[in-house]
């Protein structure tokens, strides 16, 4: 079992690097000069693109390339981003917050409405919370997260004006960027919390909902679906069975006892679901034009902006991968009978 | 007359290479001497990880001895070559504990009975064929009717019994029987104790019966070898064996079998 | 026994289900020159455009489904988009599986050290999530059709090899493996006989069932600009061309719904009936699963 985890430990750098030097590789593709050309912010200066290719040695073997990478991104220079207009190191510190923030209370709204309805279908089997529970079970799988974003859009923004795209509103902005609001932690629900502007969280809140939603869908359908089982097998058993025949009101079965113990696999599959949203986000983010990672990535990769490319990346690996690691760990926490080889 | 089988001071290591640090060598089999006499039931007993599945994997071939010779039908298996084993497995058989594993689930009954036919360019004549495959089929108290049907629809003891055939097909000289009764239910093992016992007779088959339990050796075999910690410690005729059991090992291990003595 | 003949009706009913939608599109697909005969025969993937006018055109007799921004025939993109889908995801598929078999198969078959270094090289994919991953790579390649199944295919093998990979190890661990070899049967009678109808058959169906999602990755990369470029009839593409437009006007803020329902609803149904018809057969190829 410990050889297991040292070996995991000793495979994760291996496996990020893997990841990193194959898009390295990948950008080799593109002519020095292309990629001269991103180190240029003045167009007056593109004559001189000879010049910087010969300081950056973009023309060296690719191995010796990546070396050089890799050693500045381990000082914390990731280089510059022109899609976002700002050393990657600083998108990432500026973006990331905002982008596990949503994800977290999209986590939040998975786990509590997921178990919820899962559990209701379990209960009332082919009854009308089971029927809804499939539907979405199915649909969630099917329906892209791109169309239901449009939709939610066009019906919640466009038609009653509930809520409205990006992260916050002017008048947030003002607040936040203004001389009196202090950052803590970079997550603008604590900060705002701490600052004692509740009308900035209550705003904050309000343009996460779209997004979370949104986000939502396809672990919602797979938490639906492991939940609704879990809890139709944990009815079956005989310790239920002991509730009910000890006399023990109805819902005190269904919670305290058959609820508790279907639980423990949503748990780590919930655990598992939060580090696969990393890739909801970049299409959410997009839509919703909501200042995260995602959508760095994305106009990164849209703008063949190299160091952005390879930062995002980098920066996905390192999280799910770490996030996998983690998954598996709570995973064998959870049921000591499963034995990972 | 040649043995059957005949195993001289037979050694067998496994290897174990863990992922960190060097491999570690792990004696199995260590110096088994064994005879197997034409047309002799040997039962062949002991625990669970004694060695008696590397010994029958050896005498098959699937692993390598480590040292020591091994004659089957008077031919070393040692250095035999592909075509020589194939030549060989026409005359020895074998019979798997599991029923549930050694039938190809996507094969039907026919294709299983005839694969080895096919494989050892037997009865090529399709209506020849057919008449033997039922003859096949009877011979283990099965309906031919059976012939298109997949083992999924069979029984465990049923199953055992289409293994059987399929060992049969060849019609060998050996059978290897590598507990072929332990993973049945205990009123179908009756059964096909029986069917194999009534085989044997008439076939005047020389047959290894694998096994951990004594009461099963003690019904079908001629002969015993305890097997403990890779080496053969007692070998006596069954009857002898069970009234006078020499050596501690095998008093312990009858004494642990209290239905026996209940039983006779 | 009320009950199982039930819950076998209800199965059979939604796997019919996404074995009509799935057939409704195919049919679509291969009908899809008399359905909407091309302009530009030579790419008919190419969209017509009856003007250069903006704003999208509510579906009408000119324009069943409405037009998109720029006057795009929704009704063309979806007929020729269902062909295109069809194409991506079997492309894409029956790519990655061959290199998911090859691989899979490499590291089954050597073992030892091949198999180490082949399986860390799956577990080099599957440290990004594939929408990431294959949006970086499409993004590198530069963004077209081409480009865009290349990267699907780079994001999709890893996990055919592991599948592969599992399967042929764990047949090759059954009993009737080693009984064929008693039975005196050769190296190639068992791989092609025993190891391959046992191991990879499953594989294949598992494989093919995957169709639905990797044209749904496909729309996602395509909705982002890396994908489909616009004028192609690419279900995404045309939901990207929908982007400026699900607001309305202040009067009649849906007023263009047709821009997101329409190409969005034949996605939607597409990965349907293949995720229905999916969930059947996993069913079938292993009942033990839930």
């Amino acid at each position: 079992m410990m050889r297991f985890w040292v070996r995991r430990l000793c495979l994760l750098p291996l496996v990020v690097l893997g990841v990193t030097f194959l898009l390295f590789f990948l950008t080799q593709r593109l002519s020095p000069e292309m990629r001269a050309s991103l180190y240029v912010k003045d167009p007056r200066q593109m004559g001189a693109l000879e010049e910087v290719i010969r300081e950056y040695g973009l023309r060296d073997n690719v191995f010796k390339q990546y070396a050089r990478w890799l050693g500045n991104a381990l000082r914390g220079n990731l280089g510059y981003s022109p899609s976002a207009n700002m050393p990657v190191a600083q998108a990432i510190k500026e973006y990331l917050p905002a982008t596990i923030q949503l994800a977290l209370v999209t986590m939040l709204l998975v786990v509590f409405f997921g178990v919820w309805l899962g559990a209701a279908s379990a209960v009332h089997k082919d009854k009308w919370p089971d029927v809804l529970a499939r539907l979405v079970s199915v649909g969630g799988f099917s329906l892209p997260i791109f169309v239901l974003g449009l939709v939610l859009l066009m019906v919640f923004y466009g038609k009653l004006h509930w809520f409205s795209p990006g992260a916050y509103s002017i008048q947030t902005d003002i607040i936040i960027h203004g001389a009196g609001f202090k950052t803590y932690t970079g997550f603008l629900l604590l900060d705002s919390l701490l600052n004692g502007q509740w009308r900035v969280f209550g705003d904050v809140l309000n343009h996460l909902v779209l997004p979370a939603v949104t986000l939502c869908l396809g672990s919602f359908a797979l938490l639906v679906r492991v939940m609704r089982s879990s809890m139709l097998e944990a009815l079956s058993k005989d310790y239920v069975r002991t509730a009910r025949a000890k006399g023990l009101p109805e819902y005190q079965v269904v919670y305290k006892h058959a609820g508790k113990n279907a639980m423990i696999p949503v748990i780590t599959l919930a655990g598992i679901q939060f580090i696969r949203l990393l890739g909801g986000t970049v299409i959410v983010e997009t839509i919703f034009d909501y200042p995260g990672m995602g959508r760095f990535g994305v106009l990164a990769a849209q703008q063949l902006d190299i160091a952005g490319i390879l930062g995002f990346s980098l920066l996905v690996a390192v999280l799910f991968v770490l996030g996998n690691l983690l998954s598996d760990l709570l995973y064998t926490l959870a049921d000591p009978r499963i034995r990972l080889e | 007359m040649t043995p059957a089988i005949c195993v001289r001071n037979l050694y067998n290591t496994c290897r174990r290479r863990p992922w960190l640090g060097a491999a570690t060598q792990h004696p199995v089999l260590r110096g088994v001497d064994l005879t197997l006499r034409p047309g002799q039931v040997l039962g062949l007993v002991g625990e669970s990880g004694c060695g008696k599945s590397t010994l029958c994997k050896v005498l098959l071939g699937i692993e390598p001895a480590t040292l020591g010779t091994v004659e089957i039908l008077g031919q070393d298996i040692r250095g035999l070559s592909a075509r020589g084993w194939k030549e060989l497995r026409r005359h020895m058989q074998v019979v798997y504990q599991d029923p549930y594993s050694s039938l190809d689930p996507r094969f039907t009954v026919r294709r299983l009975l005839s694969e080895p036919l096919h494989i050892h360019g037997l009865y090529k004549d399709k209506s020849a064929r057919e008449t033997y495959l039922c003859q096949l089929l009877q011979s283990v108290q099965l309906d031919p009717a059976f012939l298109d049907r997949y083992p999924h629809e069979f029984s465990g003891g049923q199953r055992q019994r289409i293994a059987i055939a399929r060992a049969l097909a060849l019609n060998p000289q050996i059978l290897i029987a590598d507990e072929p009764v332990s993973a049945l239910d205990v009123s179908v093992q009756a059964q096909v104790l029986n069917l194999l016992k009534e085989i044997q007779h008439k076939r005047n088959l020389a047959v290894l019966f694998v096994t951990h339990d004594f009461a099963v050796a003690r019904f079908l075999c001629d002969d015993i070898a305890v097997l403990h910690a890779g080496k053969i410690v007692e070998y006596a005729p069954a009857q002898t064996l069970f009234e006078h059991p020499q050596q501690a090992y095998t008093q312990t291990l009858l004494a642990a079998v209290p239905s026996v003595e209940e039983r006779v | 026994m009320d009950k199982r003949i039930l819950k076998r009706i209800c199965k059979n009913k939604t796997s019919l289900a996404g074995l009509i939608l799935v057939g409704f599109f195919a049919l679509i697909a291969l009908w899809a020159p008399v359905l909407a005969p091309a302009e530009n025969k030579n790419n008919p993937y190419q969209l017509p455009q009856a003007s250069y006018q903006i704003e999208p055109q509510a579906p009408g007799t000119q324009h069943w489904l409405g037009t998109t921004e720029q006057q795009y025939d929704l009704y063309y993109g979806v007929v020729w988009g269902t062909r295109l889908a069809f194409k991506i995801g079997i492309t894409v598929t029956l790519l990655a599986f061959l290199i998911g078999l090859l691989v899979g198969g490499a590291a089954a078959y050597f073992g030892g050290k091949v198999d180490e270094t082949l399986m860390r090289l799956t577990d080099v994919v599957f440290a990004v999530p594939s929408l990431v991953l294959a949006m970086v790579i499409a993004a590198m390649l530069g963004p077209d059709l081409k480009n865009m199944m290349i990267a699907l295919t780079a994001v999709a093998w890893p996990s055919y090899a592991r599948l592969v990979r599992g399967d042929i190890l764990a047949v090759k661990e059954q009993g009737f493996i080693t009984a064929a070899r008693t039975l005196g049967a050769g190296g190639g009678r068992i791989f092609f006989c025993h190891l391959v109808p046992n191991a990879i058959y499953p594989c294949v169906v598992v494989a093919s069932l995957d169709i639905g999602y990797v044209v749904l990755t496909a729309a996602s990369l395509s909705f982002l600009g890396l994908g489909a470029q616009p004028g192609t009839a690419d279900w995404g593409q045309l939901i990207a061309l929908a982007r400026n437009w699900v607001l309305g006007t202040a009067q009649h803020p849906l007023l263009y719904w047709y821009t997101v329902i329409v190409p969005g609803g034949a996605i939607f149904l597409f990965v349907l009936g293949w995720n229905l018809l999916g969930d059947a057969f996993r069913d079938i190829l292993d009942p033990r699963q839930v």
